[in-house]
Order: structure tokens, then sequence, then C-alpha cells
């Protein structure tokens, strides 16, 4: 009764999500890192499953033979204490298994490890969290971003984690396993992503109201597109501003430049308070909670913990007119490196 | 089924409750031990978190200590001897023995008080470093047990004095004895860890 | 609308009124219930109870209280996860995170421990003959400190906000610097009070299984669920006081300006030390009791003997033991480096080893038998399957580089749900169901059991499996939402239905003690399950104190040995005599009521009324200290229902 629940639970499951575990993201990895973790995890379900099926199998048997039908006995003469032949074999035998289990588990440990400390010419990213957005630094290229971390693909990537105020966690779940950001410490990650696209990442512990949203994207490129976006990003992508993006671009610099950096425009305060902007109109969704448009990006402004609890940038509801927000948006929404098309 | 009741204040325990209170205290000094060992491992780790001007080396008085350390050994001996008595039905002995353990344990206390005062004087308070609130919290700890020791003595001379050495009060002693020994313990190693290694600067 | 109450502004919107005219309402029908059946007087024989099995009850039912507001919270959980963005309520944020952060406290601390305990202190000193714990009156100690704690955990909600920083509660998001409002010194406080409650009840065990057993119960004789309470014990011992010392560093640089756990001056990872030497230790407290349960529920309906009766002693010893060297691989992501992920991997792998050796003894006991299907038998039975899954899941935490994949996932969750509901709780259903006869003197309706049973069990499987799925997915766990685009719609839905099942589930079992309370037929008879162990051959509910006169015990499994071989009556230990019994007193009740305004004055930093519980609390002790040899002295009589020396 108990093995048919079960089963019905997971058909049910299946038919409702209506999708197959091979798109799921950890069973669908994209790096090195993360096709050898998911090797161990394919191990471990197998031999996981050697386990559950056994004890379901002596379950249900021993439950259907053994249980009371009319005419028996209520008492049983069987009232054997032990047998030590069986209690030996399943001792041995799950050590068997987990002695399997455990080689791997011990090698791999010692294998990523090492990885993150080999630097053979990877690419380093310093990562700092932040409650609650990521920001992305190239040392080597001498630029910053967040939301989207870009990296050119079949090359070895480090990435630094540390942060600003609590602790956070690096999650990319197609790319590789986490790693925890705390402050003060220095964590490392590391992984050759295999082919290119868009990944999905998130913060994995805990840091506030705002966790739920401190996501991030990294996007994996050819090496020629990656050459161009940061190539875009050192220098302002438009020879010209339209009027309204010009102004727009002043009350960038009278308000939001002491936290923000945008394209060719350092912040004000060192440390980074907020996220570079550098890139905005590329992204999908502002601060990852509303899509990227117009009037979100207007909510986005008067409120900004109502959109995304805990934010740590204050409203300007009452600080523009009508005509200073429109032309603000404008310009937040000219704010694209030039490497082809949206995203 | 109504049972027959009768309430008796007797003054004397059997022997099997004497047995649980001491057991019972062991088991008590076990988690105590957890505890403790918890207060050092975070001492030894906040040791080198100190601001300017501090370091366990330079903060120490290692005459005051050995003092210290010395009236609490001292307070052991006479405790035990105090518990001795108790158990030779030797009233005058054992109350003798526990008003002496009571005054080291008080002048201990005392010296502690001024250590701290002295430190908190030169402007070493609680919050200053987490060096200083790690050790302020594992010595206090300890100062706190060695006063919960004395107003637990207090009790133990009142009850002595009311009702002599009787099996009551022979238990309410061998616990009270347990305790005070793993409080002396205790010292011991706080009086090796923070003081001895602190001014010899290995840990540092 | 908003006012000051000691300083904290306390804003009223919609769920704090409705948690407010909740309490009001609560207070209204329990005022209105104790005059009208006139259980005033009932309920102050309660307060100033000493005697096991009454603290017993008021373990269980604090517990199952605390078990309704905490599974509302998971509701409330469930309901705000169902669709993607979704906006239940005000539950999004920081109000989110106060609900989670409840949820997983007050179900690890002030359900799960209190409802065991409840079990322990009905069930141990009869299983090994003792006429009380070794000391009464620590034991009503114990559970007035533990509801204190459990108080200031849950009025926090509407005095300033619940904590919000998860159970585990991780610096420095824990310090004031990143969460200034009242909710986490409520966690420090709560816990450390309740701690203090938990760590002398241990000792009264430990003290009781040592020294109190009947002539003849050796150790190697004595019941499961007692040798489980036993090493259970053992852990509360040991693990404790690190709880005790975390909080401590936590109150003090929350209240005091200490920076002991700050990123800058100090070290946060102390914290996590401490909380997962205390923490993982604090599983197995959880769950090694359920394990003595079913041992003990499954030998009575099966109508066999415990197979392999020393291997399950010895695997509940190992369990114990190795569960103090495994607290980093909840720390696998921090970066202690290779080799002491290594070494922690293999350590925490080697407990299914003991485990194993539980599960396949408890189906080849199960062999050979002849099985009834009554309620506590069915959750003993539901629990073997659910909770190998829960512990196979456990195993796959262990690899670490996989665990870089699961960790603070929804597979995490999937995995501790699966033991925790699968087995603890389980357990504790199946002790309820098992003991309830024993402890009221009627039996709760096996029908509705069975609903209970089933539906519960469907629920939970459609509540927690889909979890696995959605960490390997990418969930996050304690987010309070995800993107559409996230394909974790489906999943999230299913785990809320089976979620309102598990509520509907706990309706049932409502209805059923309403339901048997009004209608079951007393009179059950000392032995209403045909079971095992000597707590059958006494009356139910017991007298007082229990054995009229102590059983001499000559094997395990006395009580069915003396059915099968010695015309169904125990050898006597002694003649009828008076017996010391502890006499009642309210003193318990008042120092936890003194501990509760003493912690509040720390939170709310009001200095009298630090000082009145200051005060309260040590006049008490001091009182106590003048009183503690007075006794009762009773004189048993014997009862027809009784089977102990002397024949029929
Ligand atoms: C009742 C509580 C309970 C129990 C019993 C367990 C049991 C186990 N747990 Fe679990 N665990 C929790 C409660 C519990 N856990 C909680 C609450 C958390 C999360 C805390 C938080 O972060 O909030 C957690 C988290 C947790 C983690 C950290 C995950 C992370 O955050 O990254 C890990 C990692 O190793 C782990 C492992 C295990 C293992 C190996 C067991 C083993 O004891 C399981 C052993 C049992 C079996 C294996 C099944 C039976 C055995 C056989 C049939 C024999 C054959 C088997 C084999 C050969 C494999 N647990
Ligand atoms: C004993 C332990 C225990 C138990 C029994 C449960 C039971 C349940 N838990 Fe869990 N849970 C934890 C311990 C437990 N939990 C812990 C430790 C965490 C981690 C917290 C953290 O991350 O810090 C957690 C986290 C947790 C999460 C993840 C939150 C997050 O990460 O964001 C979820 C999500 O679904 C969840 C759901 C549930 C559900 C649906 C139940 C169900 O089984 C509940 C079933 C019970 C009921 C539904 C009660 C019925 C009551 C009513 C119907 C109300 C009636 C009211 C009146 C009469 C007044 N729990
Ligand atoms: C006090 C510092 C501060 C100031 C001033 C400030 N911001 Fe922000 N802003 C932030 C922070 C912090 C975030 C990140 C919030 C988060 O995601 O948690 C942010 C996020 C944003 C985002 C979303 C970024 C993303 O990754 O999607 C936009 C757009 C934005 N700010 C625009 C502005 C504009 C326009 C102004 C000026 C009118 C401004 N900000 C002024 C701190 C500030
Ligand atoms: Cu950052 Cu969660
Ligand atoms: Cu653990």
């Amino acid at each position: 009764m108990e093995k048919m629940n079960k089963f019905g639970v997971i058909l049910f499951l299946l038919l409702l999500t209506g999708c197959s575990p091979a798109k799921w993201d950890v069973l669908n990895p994209k790096s090195s890192t993360a096709e050898s973790q998911l090797s161990l995890i394919q191990l471990s379900i197998a031999l996981m499953s050697i386990v559950l099926i056994t004890v379901t199998v002596l379950f249900t048997v021993f439950v259907v033979k053994y249980r009371k039908r009319p005419g028996w006995e209520t008492e049983t003469e069987n009232q054997k204490p032990g047998d030590k032949r069986l209690e030996i074999t399943w001792t041995l035998i799950p050590i068997l298994i987990l002695t399997i289990l455990a080689v791997p588990t011990v090698l791999d440990t010692y294998k990523l490890d090492r990885e993150t400390k080999a630097s053979d010419g990877a690419l380093v990213v310093k990562v700092t969290a932040h409650q609650f957005w990521w920001e992305f630094d190239y040392p080597e290229k001498g630029i910053t971003t967040s939301e989207t971390l870009h990296v050119p693909v079949d090359k070895k990537v480090i990435i630094e984690l540390t942060s600003e105020d609590t602790i956070h966690s690096f999650w990319v779940p197609q790319l590789g396993g986490k790693q925890d950001a705390t402050p003060g410490r220095k964590g490392k990650l590391s992984f050759v992503p295999n082919e290119t696209g868009v990944y999905r990442g998130s913060c994995a512990e805990l840091c506030g109201p705002g966790h739920a949203y401190m996501r991030f994207h990294v996007k994996v490129e050819t090496e020629s597109e990656f050459k161009a976006w940061v190539d875009g990003m050192k220098q302002p992508n438009k020879t010209s501003l339209t009027d309204s993006e010009t102004k727009g671009e002043e009350i960038f610099k009278g308000q939001c430049l002491s936290c923000h950096g945008s394209q060719g425009l350092e912040p004000k305060v060192s440390g980074s308070p907020a996220p570079h902007l550098g890139d905005f109109a590329s992204q999908k969704r502002i601060a990852n909670v509303l899509p990227n448009n117009r009037d979100n990006l207007k909510k986005w402004l008067d409120d900004p913990r109502k959109v995304k609890p805990g934010a740590k940038m204050p409203s300007f509801k009452t600080d523009f007119t009508e005509e200073e927000k429109e032309d603000l948006i404008d310009y937040l929404m000219s704010l694209n490196v030039k490497e082809g098309e949206k995203r | 089924m109504m049972a027959e009741e009768k309430i008796v204040f007797s003054k004397e325990f059997t022997e099997e409750e004497t047995a649980d209170r001491v057991l019972g205290l062991w088991f008590f000094i076990g988690a105590e031990i957890v505890l403790f060992g918890c207060l050092f491992g975070v001492y030894l780790t906040l040791n080198n978190h100190t601001v300017p001007g501090e370091s366990p080396g330079e903060l120490f008085e290692l005459k005051q200590t050995i003092l210290a350390t010395f009236l609490l050994l001292s307070s052991s001996f006479t405790c035990a001897q105090s518990f001795l008595g108790a158990k030779k039905n030797h009233y005058k002995k054992s109350f003798f023995f526990l008003i002496s353990t009571f005054v080291l344990g008080a002048a201990f206390l005392g010296l502690e008080a001024h250590e701290f005062f002295k430190y908190v004087r030169e402007g070493h308070t609680f919050t200053s470093s987490p060096f200083m609130s790690s050790f302020y919290i594992l010595v206090g700890t300890h100062g706190t047990h060695v006063l919960a020791g004395c107003t637990w003595m207090v009790l133990l001379l009142i009850h002595l004095k009311r009702e002599r050495i009787t099996s009551y009060t022979k238990a309410k002693l061998e616990a009270f004895s347990l305790y005070w020994h793993f409080v002396d313990v205790v010292w011991i190693f706080i009086f090796t860890v923070v003081y001895l290694i602190g001014k010899a600067g290995i840990i540092y | 609308m908003s006012f000051y109450f000691f300083g904290e502004k306390i804003r009223l919107v919609s769920d704090i009124i409705a948690g407010y005219l909740s309490i009001f309402l609560m207070g209204i029908a329990a005022v209105v219930f104790l005059t009208y059946y006139k259980k005033w007087g009932a309920l102050w024989r309660y307060v100033k109870t000493t005697h096991h099995s009454k603290v017993g009850i008021l373990y269980l039912s604090a517990g199952f209280a605390f078990f309704l507001r905490a599974g509302l919270d998971a509701l409330i959980i469930r309901a705000q996860l169902a669709l993607p963005q979704n906006e239940f309520w005000v539950f999004q944020g920081d109000k989110y995170n106060q609900m989670m952060t409840t949820h997983g406290t007050t179900m690890i601390f002030f359900v799960a421990m209190p409802l065991i305990i409840g079990l322990m202190n009905v069930a141990v000193p009869l299983q090994i003959g003792a006429r009380d714990l070794a000391f009464p009156f620590l034991n009503a100690l114990s559970f007035w400190l533990f509801l204190a704690g459990g108080a200031l955990i849950n009025i926090s909600f509407v005095l300033g906000g619940s904590p919000t920083a998860g159970w585990t509660s991780y610096v420095p998001l824990a310090l004031d610097e990143f969460t200034p409002a009242t909710g986490n010194d409520y966690y420090s406080l709560g816990l450390q009070v309740s701690g203090i409650g938990t760590l002398l009840t241990a000792i009264n065990f430990l003290v009781t299984i040592i020294n109190k057993r009947t002539p003849g119960m050796k150790l190697m004789r004595m019941p499961l669920f007692t040798w489980a309470t036993l090493v259970t014990s053992i852990l509360i011992l040991f693990a404790f006081p690190a709880l005790t010392v975390a909080l401590l560093l936590l109150m003090f640089d929350r209240l005091y300006g200490t920076g002991m756990l700050a990123a800058d001056a100090g070290n946060s990872l102390i914290w996590q030390h401490l909380f997962w030497i205390f923490g993982h230790p604090e599983v197995y407290i959880l769950i090694l009791p359920a394990f003595g349960i079913f041992s003990d529920v499954i030998t009575t309906f099966a109508k066999k003997r415990l197979f392999g009766y020393s291997s399950m002693v010895i695997a509940l010893v190992l369990i114990g033991f190795l569960g103090f060297m495994v607290w980093i691989h909840h720390m696998f992501t921090v970066g202690l480096g290779p080799t002491s992920n290594a070494i922690f991997a293999i350590s925490t792998m080697s407990i299914a080893v003991p485990t194993g050796i539980k599960i396949f003894n408890w189906l080849f006991t199960i062999r050979g038998g002849v099985i009834t299907f009554n309620t506590p038998m069915l959750f003993s039975l539901g629990f073997i399957p659910s909770f190998v899954i829960g512990g196979v899941t456990g195993v796959m935490l262990a690899t670490v580089p996989a665990d870089y994949q699961y960790h603070d996932s929804y597979f995490v969750v999937g995995h501790f749900h699966y033991v925790i509901v699968g087995g603890t709780i389980l357990g504790i259903f199946a002790g309820v169901y098992y003991w309830w006869p024993k402890l009221f003197g009627f039996m709760l309706n096996d029908v509705l059991g069975k609903w209970h049973f089933w539906t519960f069990l469907i629920g939970f499987h459609i509540t927690f499996f889909p979890m696995h799925i959605m960490g390997l997915k990418g969930m996050p766990r304690r987010v309070f939402t995800y993107l559409p685009e996230d394909g974790l719609t489906g999943l999230n839905l299913a785990s809320t239905v089976g979620a309102f099942m598990m509520g509907g589930s706990m309706m049932i079992f409502l209805w059923n003690i309403y339901q048997s309370y009004r209608h079951s037929p007393r009179e059950v008879g000392n032995d209403p399950w045909d079971g095992r162990t000597i707590e059958w051959t006494i009356p139910s509910p017991p007298p007082e104190y229990n054995f009229a006169r102590l059983p001499k015990v000559y094997s395990s499994d006395a009580w069915w040995q003396a059915k099968k071989y010695q015309n169904g009556r125990l050898e006597a230990a002694e003649e009828l005599s008076p017996i010391r019994m502890p006499l009642d007193t309210a003193k318990p009740m008042l120092i936890g009521m003194f501990m509760l305004i003493g912690s509040f004055g720390i939170i709310v930093e009001v200095w009298y009324f630090q000082l009145v519980g200051l005060l309260g609390v040590i006049g008490l002790m001091v009182l106590h200290s003048f009183q503690d040899s007075g006794r009762k002295m009773v004189t048993p009589k014997t009862h027809p229902d009784e089977k102990i020396g002397g024949e029929e």
C-alpha cells in the first residue's frame, strides 16, 4: 500500500510539472565542476536506490506475508532473539556501499579544491556580495558590473568571494555548487563553462528580507563576444545622447552617482554602495524583481523597498517632477553595452 | 481506590535520595565541563582579537592571581575537611571548616572583583575588544559559580546550625563539596590557560 | 497605527491585530471553558503537580498547542509559496522570515522536544518500575522553564516582531547591526530559558534510569524506549551547554555592545561551530526516542521479541557517540578546507551503518510475526520507508562536492522534513496512540486514528517529496518567493496542497480526541494492547505511586514472559508499605514566571523587571531549600487490575 502511494505521488508530480529530470538545473550541468558534481550525485542516487529498494521490498513482503489473517494464532512461537550472520551481513554491506561512495567523495573534494588554487591562466573575478545584490569585479580588466556576470566559454574562471555585510552564498546550479561569501573571509570557487548561454544564479544563504530576490545571471559567451563586452564596458556606448537622455544623465550625476556607477561614470563613493548600472538596459528584470520596462522602473524609483523588501536604496518619489523622471528613465534605458542583441 | 496520605517533613533523606542527589550532581558537572570547554574555546579563538594597548601579557598581574589560586585551593581543602567532619558526625569540625571555606571563597571573589575593577579603571572594559569580552565571560562565569557556591554555603550553614548533622545535611554537604571541588578544578585551568600562558605569551 | 510598549514601537497591522485577537479569543474561550465545566480546580492541581505522568501530560498538551501554532506558520509559508511572486497577506520579506524562523524554532524546540520529553515522562518510570522521577520538583521546574521559553518566542510576534534569522540564527545577520528589531533577542533569551529546563530534564532522566530501576531490571533488560531515553539524555547533557554558550555570546553582542561574533572585530564562525556542535546532536536527540518508541510498538503489534536486542542498544549508543563528530557537515560550503570536509563526510556517512542495523532489525522483528494494524502500528510501519528516504538523502548530503549543490536548497528542506516528520513526528503519534489508554484509561478511536494516519502520511509525501526536485531545480531555501520562469510553480503548488492535507489530518486527530473523550468505553483494564513491558501490569490510569508493590523482573519483555509462563503475574519485590511521595507545589511555576519576567526585562531593557525576576527566582530557590524534605507518606492499596505479586 505504502509503495503504491509513493509511485502515485511521483507520477502525479511528473504529470504536474510536465518536465523531465534532464531539464533540472543541477542535473543539466554546463561546466566541468557541475559535471563532476553530477557524476557524484548520480552515483549516490544509484547506490541509495539499491538501499531504498531493498528496504521497501523486504518491508512490503514482510508486512503482507505476516499480517494477521483470520484463523491465525494471536501469538507466534517464533521468538528468535536475533541472528548473528544476518546482523553481520547488514553491517558489512552498508559499509561496502558507503566505501564505494566515500572514495570518489574524498577524491573530488580534493580535486575541486586544487582547481580553485591552480590559476593556470584563469579569469579571476572578485565577487562581493551585498544586501541584496552582487558586485562582479574584473581586476585584470578594470571593469565592474552587477546582475550579470560575463565569462568566456571553455576558459577556467576562478571566483573569489567575499561579503560586505552578512553571509551570502554564491550558487549557479548549472555551473557548479555553492560557496559562502563570508565577511572577512575569502571563499573560492572555480569552473570551466563548456556551453554558451545564460544561467541563473542566486544567493543561497539567508541574508535578510531581500534574500529571495538576491539573484544574478551568468552569461557564458564566446571569446570574441566577451572581448566586445569588456571593451563596451570601458567606454560610453553612445557618442551622442538624445536631449532627454542628456538631461537624464545630469540628474543621474546629481542624485544617483553618489552610489551608482554608470557608463563612463564612476561612483563618487568608494566601496561600491550600489550596483553598477552600466549595462542596466540589457537586464531582464529590475533588481531581479520586476520586468525591466519604463512603468516598473518608475515604481522602483518611487519606492524600492515596496518592490524588493529590504532594498538599501532610498525612495525618490518626491524628488523629481514627472518630466525629470521621464528623462532619467530615458537615460537609464539607454545604458546598454553594444554587443549585439538584448538578452 | 483512595489511598491514605500523610504529609511529613522528616528532615531525613533516605540513602536512595542521597545517592540520587550525588549522581545528579555528577551529571550536572558533566554538562558544566562542556560549558567551560566551549568558553575556553571561545577565549582561545578571540584571544588575539585585541585593540592596541592590551595583550594578555601586559594586562595580567600574576602575583594577585597566584594569591587567588592559593585561596581557592585552600578552600577546596577546608571543604573536604568539612565533609569529612560531617561523615564522622563531627558537627563542630564540619561547621568550622564550612565557614572557613566560605571565607576563603568570599576572599577569592573579593580579589577577582578587585582585578576586574582595576582593568575597568585602566580602560579595559567588557566591550573594549572581543578579547576582553571573552576574558570577562570566561573568568566571570567561573566567578559566578563561586558566587553561587558562596550563596549555597550560606544556606548550608543555616541548615547545619538548625539540624546539625543528619542524613539530610550530609547529603547536601556531599553534593556541595563535589560542586566546590569542580569549581576549583576549573580555576586551575583558567589560571594555566588564561594567566600563565597569557603571561608567557605562548598563545599570543 | 502604532504605539510604544517598553520603548518598543509596535505597529498595528492586520496580522498583528489578528495575533492579538486570537490571543484574546483563546483566552476568553479558556476562561469560559474552565468556568463552565468547573475545571479551575483541576487546572490548579496540574499547575502544582510534580508527578511524572501529570508533568508528562502538561508537556504533551503544551507541545501540541505549539504544534498547532507552528503548523499554522507552516501553512502560511506554504500559502505564500504556492504561486510565483505571490503576495499572501503580509508574509513577504521580513514577515516571511519571521514565520519561517518561528516555524523552525518552535517545531524543533517547542514541539518535537516537549512532545518527546512528555512521552518520556509518561512512560519511562512505568517501564523501569519507578514511582516517579528521581527529582520530581526539578521535573516540574523543567516544564515551567520550557513553557516560559516557549512563551517568550511566541509573544514576540505581537510585541515588535518575531526573530528573523532562521532557526540557526547565523551571525552577523542575527546581530543588532543587521536585525535591530527585538526578534532575535527573544530567540536568544527564549532558547536559553527553555534550554536550562531541557538540561535539568536530562539529568533527571539519567539519575532515574540509573538509580531507580526495580529489582532485576538490569540495563540490558530495559525496554528500548528507556534505552533511547538514556542515550538521548546523555546527548542533551553534552550538547545543550554548547548552545548555552552560543546564546550567551549572541545576547552579549546584541544587548551589551560586545563584538565577539561580529565579522570585523570578532569571529563569526564561532557561532556556526558552537551552534552545530549543539545542532547536530540535537537532531539525534529528536530521532532516538522515536526509534525507541518504534521498537516497543513494533514488538507489541508484531507479537514478537525484538530482533537483535543488544545490537539495537549498541546502535543507539553508536549513533549518539558519532553524532558528536559530524557537525561540520552543515558547514561544507564555508570553506574550511578539503581535509576537514573529507573527514567529516566520512564520519557522517558512517552513521548510516548503525541506523541501518536498526532498520533491518525492525524488519526482521516483523518477519515471522503476527501483525495487527492498530493505529500505533500503522504509524510505526509508515515510518520505516519514509524515514529511509530521508536517511539516504542524508547520506547524499554528506558527499561533499554534491553538497555544494544541495546545501541551503530545498533538497535539504526535503531531507530534514523526511527524517523529522517521517521519523520524530510519526514516532510521537505512535507513542501518543500507544500510551494514551495507559495515561487516561480509555482508547483513542481506531477508525479515526487510521484516517488520521493515512491522510497524514499521504499529505506528508505530497508536501515534502517535491522539495527534493525543487532543490535540484535550483530553489534556495528561506526564500519568500520565486519567479514564474523558474519552473517551480507546479511543484510548489503540489507541496502546498499536501501541507493543507496535513492540516486537515490534524483536524481529524483533534476530532478523534474529542470523540474518544466523549464516547470511548472506559475500563480498558491494565493491558489493552496485549503488551510486553511492565507498564502494562498496572491499572490504567495508574495510581499516583504507580506500583503498589514494585515488581521483580527476570528478563526483558518481562510482562510478556509472565503472561506466557507465570500465569499472568509478576513477582512482587516488596511488601505493601507506606511510600514517600513528593509534595505538590506551585514553586516551579512561580520560578518559571519570574524567569519569564526577568528575561522579558532583559529584552526590553527595563531594569526593575530584571530585578524582580532575579529576586523572585533566587527567593523561591532559597525557600525551596528549606522545604525540600517535605514528603507525603502514602499507603498503597492493591488494585484488581494490577498484576504484581500473589495469586488472583
Ligand atoms: C531527526 C532529524 C535528523 C536525522 C535523523 C538526520 C539524519 C541524517 N542527516 Fe540530517 N539534517 C537534519 C535532521 C536530521 N538528519 C536537519 C534538521 C538538517 C538541516 C539543518 C538546517 O540547516 O536547518 C539536516 C541537515 C543535514 C546535512 C547538511 C545539509 C546541508 O545543509 O548542506 C547533512 C549533510 O551531511 C545531513 C546528513 C544526515 C545523515 C547522513 C543522516 C543519517 O543519520 C541518516 C542515516 C539513515 C539512513 C542512511 C537510512 C537507513 C539505513 C539503511 C537502510 C542502511 C543502508 C544505508 C546505506 C548504505 C546508505 N543532514
Ligand atoms: C519538528 C520539526 C518540523 C515539523 C514537524 C515541520 C512541519 C512542517 N514544515 Fe517545516 N521546518 C522545520 C521543522 C519542522 N517542520 C525547520 C527546522 C525548518 C527550517 C527553518 C529555517 O530555515 O530556519 C523548517 C522549514 C520549513 C519550510 C521551508 C521554509 C523556507 O526555507 O523558506 C517549509 C516550506 O514548505 C516547511 C513546511 C512544513 C510543513 C508544511 C509542515 C507540516 O508537516 C506541518 C503540519 C501541521 C499542521 C498543518 C498543523 C495543523 C494546524 C492547523 C490546521 C491549525 C489549526 C489552528 C488552531 C486550531 C488554532 N518547513
Ligand atoms: C544610497 C544609495 C543609492 C542611491 C542614492 C541610489 N541608489 Fe539605486 N540602488 C541602490 C542599491 C543599494 C541598489 C540595489 C538594491 C538591491 O537590488 O537590493 C540599487 C538599485 C538600483 C536599480 C536596480 C539595479 C538592478 O540591478 O536591477 C536601479 C535601476 C537604480 N538603483 C537606479 C537608481 C537611480 C536612477 C538613482 C537616482 C535617482 C539611484 N538609483 C540612487 C542604492 C542607491
Ligand atoms: Cu544574500 Cu541571501
Ligand atoms: Cu547534521
